[in-house]
């Protein structure tokens, strides 16, 4: 089991998300990778925030406080899967990116392709969560990040995201 | 929201054990499913949701098949035509797991249609961080 989420762990900062997954994974692999890519995404839009402070988009406060939703259901979904919240990850990929963006511009077009990044996961992870209850909740929070991506891409000049 | 029986049945679906219930208890089938899956969506294509017909054409390649919608149309219909599309999809996951690449695609691009027309009509597009939640 650690093996494996050290594996995923290194998994989530492949260029392709949708590959992250080599072989099968449970239910609390496929749940662990997706609560690591929320925490990550609340820390590195927490970061931006700071960094930009009163030039920051409004959207990116909402979107911080949305990641910490998605981060607090997920860990109810690990619950009742036998798992517990894993500790914060060390910020990698477009995190880190988005992270270390200096600009409002280099915020947004890190956070579209974080957004971007969780899209693909959660459409991923519908097809291999084989719980009816936890892949509605995968679909809500897929919802939830494809209308950060709209948004952000709009707020970054992209109108049509 | 989800209104029609057939959408009430696809929705409990996802959570009936089979044999469990009485014997002429109705499952919603896959067909079924996509069904109601495309008559949402011509809902939304009726109302005017400019994303919603790509959608549509999605869902009849998958073999789904329905009326054309039939309600009003404006960018207020569009809007609650989405929220109800959205909300609908979440559903049919929960009911069809086959399906769940295809409504993974309809979610995310319902979803971005549902901000769309919010920020058009000056509504909060980011309301909430569980969008499609059943009610």
């Amino acid at each position: 089991m650690r093996r494996r989420e050290l594996l995923l762990a290194t998994a989530a900062t492949l260029a392709t998300p949708a590959t992250a997954f080599g072989s099968a994974p449970t239910e609390g692999d496929v749940l662990l990778d997706l609560m690591r890519r929320e925490q990550s995404a609340k820390l590195a839009y927490g970061a931006a925030a700071k960094t930009l402070g009163s030039q920051a988009p409004l959207e990116l406060v909402t979107i911080r406080r949305h990641e910490s939703d998605h981060a607090d259901a997920l860990s109810t979904e690990l619950a009742a899967v036998g798992l517990g919240r894993p500790l914060k990850p060390p910020l990698t990929g477009t995190a880190r990116e988005l992270a270390e963006a200096s600009d409002r511009r280099a915020v947004l077009e890190a956070a579209v392709k974080l957004e971007d990044e969780l899209v693909d996961a959660y459409r991923t992870s519908l097809v291999l969560l084989p719980d009816a209850k936890i892949a509605m909740t995968a679909a809500t929070i897929l919802a939830s990040h494809a209308q950060h991506r709209f948004i952000l891409g709009v707020a970054a000049g992209r109108p049509g995201s | 929201m989800v209104t029609t029986r057939r959408a009430l049945l696809a929705a409990g679906a996802g959570t009936l054990i089979a044999g469990c219930g009485p014997p002429d208890e109705h499952v919603a089938s896959r067909q079924d499913v996509l069904d109601e899956q495309l008559r949402v969506t011509n809902e939304s294509v009726a109302a005017g949701a400019p994303r919603a017909r790509a959608r549509a054409r999605k869902l009849q390649a998958a073999g789904a098949k329905a009326p054309p919608g039939t309600g009003p149309s404006g960018l207020e219909h569009a809007y609650d035509a989405e929220a109800a599309a959205l909300a609908s999809y979440v559903q049919a996951v929960g009911a069809s797991r086959p399906d769940r690449g295809l409504l993974g695609e309809l979610v995310a691009d319902a979803a971005a249609s549902q901000a769309e027309l919010a920020r058009r009509l000056e509504l909060d597009p980011l309301p909430t961080a569980f969008p499609g939640e059943p009610k």
